[in-house]
């Protein structure tokens, strides 16, 4: 590898490390335990008798509002990265773009709070 | 090195693009999208715009792959939706193959052209001396305003003055989302909160307020 991704080192660390977890924690289950299935074991077990629909099902709409609204705050949080890292590079400008950014999320916020989005029943 | 990790991932890519096409299970074509997402960020990794392919990861893997999610978890397919019969016919197929190489090519040819700086690509370095086919006038050179050492940094020195309209502009879209999601799932919302119990109102409900004498008239 090039010089330019020596800094990516302790990433790379983390990485291995992450991966030998793995496969040991897998590896470890497979290797100890006792597999010996068949097609009943194997097979959605609900209380004797066999399962009536699938296992998928239709659910609230509701779920999707929470990861919209995970979605919003997310981007937001990546635009405030390279604002964050340029700070003293920027002049007044910058914060108040910012500003008006974070400004038109509270509008929204503000909205959802007061229709009552954010309770759940 | 990195000209065989890029080419892997872009093979990589093209592979499970392929997969979230054909796969019969559409959570199955969600899954073979993150990996297209995450190869696509690799890709950009390589060259060097680590912070577009940090952003790719926390926005299309994080957030878009949860949403499609639960999209086709709410669409309440089968368990199994043949895609034999949904299969491109021989035409199809030669004039998407034919079309997808055609871009390539120019892509390449203007890529690894002529190029006077090796960072910078041709239709690029075109851009930044301003002899795009003779055009001339007032333009921003942000590749030389940017500063080579860190990727982050050069995207906020811009994008907080210069782009300031960009970003309002992306916190209109985000405001309109969240409203308009609100909106969309409203109607079903007021009408559970119609039928709410409010347990303090009636704990706090006593004999004498409750029953009341009517007047006749």
């Amino acid at each position: 590898m090039t010089r330019r991704y020596t800094e990516y080192g302790p990433v790379r660390v983390y990485r291995r490390i992450a991966i030998v977890l793995a496969v040991v924690v897998r590896g470890r289950s497979r290797l100890v335990s006792v597999h010996a299935g068949d097609a009943e074991k194997l097979s959605a077990y609900e209380c004797g008798f066999n399962p009536f629909d699938d296992a998928r099902s239709r659910f609230d709409i509701r779920f999707y509002l929470v990861a919209i609204r995970f979605i919003l705050f997310d981007l937001e949080a990546s635009f405030r990265f390279p604002w964050a890292v340029t700070m003293g590079e920027q002049t007044s400008f910058g914060y108040r773009t910012m500003r008006d950014f974070v400004r038109e999320l509270v509008v929204g916020y503000v909205y959802a709070w007061k229709s009552g989005a954010l309770e759940w029943e | 090195m990195e000209i065989v990790f890029f080419e892997r991932s872009s093979v990589r890519m093209r592979r499970s693009g392929r997969m979230v096409v054909r796969s019969p299970n559409p959570v199955h074509s969600v899954l073979y999208r993150v990996v297209v997402f995450v190869n696509a960020s690799r890709r950009r990794f390589l060259l060097q715009v680590e912070f577009r392919a940090r952003i790719l990861r926390v926005v299309y893997v994080g957030a878009i792959a949860v949403l499609f999610r639960f999209v086709v978890m709410m669409l309440n397919l089968s368990e199994t939706v043949s895609t034999s019969n949904q299969r491109p016919s021989g035409r199809e197929r030669g004039q998407i193959f034919g079309g997808v190489t055609l871009r390539m090519a120019r892509v390449m040819g203007s890529r690894y052209g002529r190029s006077s700086d090796p960072l910078i690509p041709n239709h690029m370095s075109q851009l930044v001396k301003g002899e795009s086919r003779g055009r001339t006038g007032t333009y921003v050179e942000w590749v030389k305003r940017r500063d080579p050492m860190r990727g982050m940094s050069s995207f906020g020195q811009v994008l907080y003055s210069e782009g300031m309209m960009y970003v309002i502009a992306a916190g209109m879209v985000l405001l309109v989302a969240m409203v308009g999601s609100i909106v969309l799932t409203l109607k079903v919302r007021s009408f559970a909160m119609a039928k709410r119990q409010h347990i303090d109102q009636q704990r706090s409900r006593d004999a004498d307020r409750a029953i009341m004498r009517v007047k006749n008239r």
